[in-house]
């Protein structure tokens, strides 16, 4: 077991507090600067993907798994985000520029979804995203003068000072930096002022009223910030896909986002990604494991969805807490051998039941 | 930290300052010719997608029996797209640099197959004959000689069905039911040509989104208008829908005209007495069992025997297309390259029992692009003018 053995005030301030994690994470750095250099250019490719993923998710996390507001929709987030990136570069705007506007954009539709849809929660708020990314999604195919209708458009090539970024290797590094860089700053943010008051917003609307936490401006924060970071992934997305069309954002990739939180772990960054890492493998993993499988099941259409499904109801059933938590028990397994306790994880959330003066 | 932020930095400046590493090599060894293939396995579409990799792996396995091509072996991988632009990007990714296949064919979907023809033509792969719109493939790919197109073009064929229709059945005012999308706007554009080269206007426009199942809002709109013919931009379970309430309100004196895939087998089988009278325009044979000329019974027997059910016009319309590129590579001979292939391919022709003639390829899109007028009468489509080309006035 470790123990935190604190000389300064400054050290209980880190992100990374022991020299294990230091280490860990510097090795996870350097492995992936190598990756590109290392791996074959389809693995490359896909990494990218991944992190591309992984970044929408974490856009989504900050909204579900750390104020509570659940969103089905969005993928209309991404197609902004996509779209605002395609039209931004093809009228001259340099990369940084159109990535920021993107981002920001995005953010404003949050704001402008954010301020009615706060005003229902649970079933009614997930029905108002839903029918939001409906809505955008018909508005993207109709407005062919914009986006080039249900034909589409072409994404140009991403660059920076004159140098091209759209090679597997360039684009790797792109998206790497910019994940890194959301992380980071979620992180910082998560346990800061905004951050703890988001979780209060999540665990007991109530409480966090009584706290003097002005509970709706909260929320439409959280939207705002969900909808900025989740056009930056759109963003690169565009570049990912170079050829947008408007059923490339559809009600799937919606799902795909809230499957990717839930079993990734409701809370918590780490899960958002570790959600992103398996949904987003998912398919390629099952289309590797179909040359085992009996010719009857292998050629079954829908196996996939129905994997999904499976995944989803497993972890639901025996780990609520998702991959994060999973991780998090192995790790106390291993570190408190053979200490462990299970009940170490049980959460008490007795005080929930003071949501009920409605 | 600091160490790897160098160590970062200096990864990205080394990959940014390094030239794309992309050395074209051969995309064919000396035993095997790999062929990709993304098709939708999981999403809206699934079911009909087995008729195509089936026959395709068909034409193949034949092609691989008769001792390969100029001694060469042919491979198909097949991967999924789910009808989305991104999963077809990853399959499309892996077929370049994992499986270096030579020809992607017969991909399906009209989002998947627009967001990858660029990136795969650009990486010298062959994309051959895309299941969707190939006008707007063609578009997209900058007009690349590495793209080559089979599928009938929707506003064409429509121009010249809609044109005969006008003429020889003397309508005056003509409606329109579409899907919204890509499809319904490229067979507007043919109903234009066709109703301007004969002086008339779209009387009335009613447009529906994919996955509707009511359509008396548009049949009514329609019968407001007062118009003698409807042309139907409709797929399958449409066609039947807009028929059934044409039907259902006794409405006598109003043709019903459908376009491209709303004319298929299924079409006829599904409908029953609902669809019957329909018209539909053709754009390739239809094959009964019971009817089908020697050499089709031939390609469906073996598919039934080898894949226990009965192959759909999809099927016989992928062997053909696959038997047309086998053709090709044989053209090419041994010494095998993209263009290569894509200029022996040019001149072989093609005409089977799915097709209305001898087809050859103009500027790598497969012509001349003949249609049909067809009425269900009897529970299956039945021809009523001969095979026909270009705007009829």
């Amino acid at each position: 077991m470790r123990f935190a053995y604190d000389t300064s005030y400054r050290e209980s301030r880190r992100l990374l507090r022991f020299a294990s994690d230091r280490a860990a994470y510097a090795l996870l750095a350097v492995l992936l600067a190598a990756a590109p250099f290392v791996l074959p250019v389809f693995y490359v490719g896909e990494l990218t993907y991944l992190f591309i993923f992984a970044l929408a998710s974490l856009g989504l996390m900050v909204l579900t798994g750390y104020t509570g507001q659940v969103s089905l929709g969005h993928a209309a987030f991404l197609a902004i985000g996509a779209y605002a990136e395609a039209l931004l570069l093809n009228a001259g705007w340099p990369l940084p520029a159109s990535l920021a506007a993107a981002a920001a954009l995005s953010g404003a539709a949050g704001l402008a979804i954010g301020m009615p849809a706060i005003r229902v929660s649970g079933l009614y708020l997930a029905m108002v995203t839903l029918a939001f990314a409906i809505l955008l999604e018909h508005a993207v195919g109709h407005w062919s003068s914009l986006t080039g209708g249900f034909t589409g458009m072409a994404v140009p090539e991403p660059r920076l000072a004159g140098v091209s970024l759209g090679t597997p290797t360039g684009f790797y590094f792109l998206c790497l930096a910019l994940l890194a860089a959301v992380l980071l700053a979620l992180v910082n943010l998560m346990r800061g002022h905004l951050g703890r008051a988001f979780v209060g917003v999540r665990d007991s609307e109530a409480a966090a009223w009584g706290l003097g936490i002005r509970v709706p401006l909260v929320k439409v924060q959280a939207f705002v910030l969900s909808a900025a970071i989740t056009g930056l992934a759109g963003a690169l997305l565009a570049h990912q896909t170079k050829y947008l069309t408007p059923d490339g954002f559809g009600m799937m990739l919606s799902m795909q986002l809230v499957l990717a939180v839930v079993i990734g772990g409701l809370g918590s960054l780490r899960g958002a990604i570790l959600g992103a890492i398996l949904i987003g493998l998912l398919p390629s993993f099952i289309s590797h494991l179909k040359p085992f499988l009996p010719d009857r099941i292998a050629k079954q259409f829908g196996l996939e969805i129905f994997v999904f499904g499976a995944v989803l109801v497993g972890f639901v059933l025996f780990e609520p807490l998702g991959l994060n938590g999973r991780w998090q028990k192995l790790r106390a397994f291993f570190e408190t051998f053979p200490l462990y306790r299970r009940d170490t994880f049980r959460r008490g959330k007795a005080y929930m039941r003071s949501e009920r003066y409605k | 930290m600091k160490l790897t932020h160098l160590l970062a930095a200096a990864g990205l400046a080394a990959a940014v300052a390094a030239p794309p590493a992309q050395a074209q090599a051969a995309r064919v060894t000396d035993t095997e010719i790999v062929l990709g293939s993304h098709l939708d396995l999981s999403g809206p579409t699934a079911a009909g997608m087995p008729m195509l990799r089936n026959a395709m792996q068909m034409r193949i396995d034949e092609a691989n029996e008769a001792g390969g091509v100029h001694g060469r072996r042919l491979r198909l991988v097949v991967e999924d797209n789910a009808l989305q632009p991104q999963q077809a990007v990853r399959a499309v990714q892996k077929f370049i640099n994992q499986d270096r296949v030579f020809a992607i064919i017969n991909s399906f979907g009209s989002g998947p197959n627009a967001a990858v023809v660029k990136a795969a033509t650009d990486a010298g792969v062959v994309y051959y004959a895309p299941w969707g719109a190939s006008a707007v493939f063609r578009q997209i790919s900058g007009n690349s000689p590495l793209l080559v197109t089979t599928v009938q073009n929707y506003d064409t064929t429509t121009a010249t069905g809609v044109s005969w229709a006008v003429k020889n059945w003397g309508s005056k005012k003509v409606g329109y039911i579409f899907q919204e999308g890509p499809f319904g706007d490229l067979v507007r554009r043919g109903l234009k040509t066709a109703l301007d080269a004969h002086g008339l206007t779209v009387a009335a426009e009613a447009g529906y989104k994919p996955g509707d199942i009511d359509f008396s809002s548009q049949v009514a709109r329609m019968k407001a208008a007062g118009v003698d013919l409807i042309v139907a931009a409709t797929v399958v379970r449409e066609t039947v829908g807009v028929m059934s309430e044409v039907k259902k309100l006794n409405w006598n004196d109003v043709k019903v005209l459908t376009t491209l895939p709303g004319r298929s087998t299924i079409v006829a089988v599904l409908g029953k007495g609902a669809v019957e009278g329909l018209y539909g325009i053709g754009g390739w044979k239809l094959n009964y069992a019971d009817s089908a000329p020697p050499e089709a019974k031939k390609v469906m027997d073996a598919y039934k025997r080898k894949f226990n059910v009965d192959p759909d016009e999809n099927a016989l319309n992928a062997y053909s297309y696959t038997d047309w590129f086998v053709k090709g590579l044989q053209a090419a001979g041994r010494n095998l390259t993209a263009d290569g292939f894509v200029k022996a391919l040019a001149g072989v022709a093609q005409e089977d029992f799915t097709t209305y003639g001898r087809m050859t390829f103009t500027g790598n899109h497969a012509g001349p692009e003949m249609v049909e007028i067809d009425q269900v009468k009897g529970g299956r489509w039945v021809p009523i003018t001969k095979p026909m080309a270009g705007v009829i006035k």
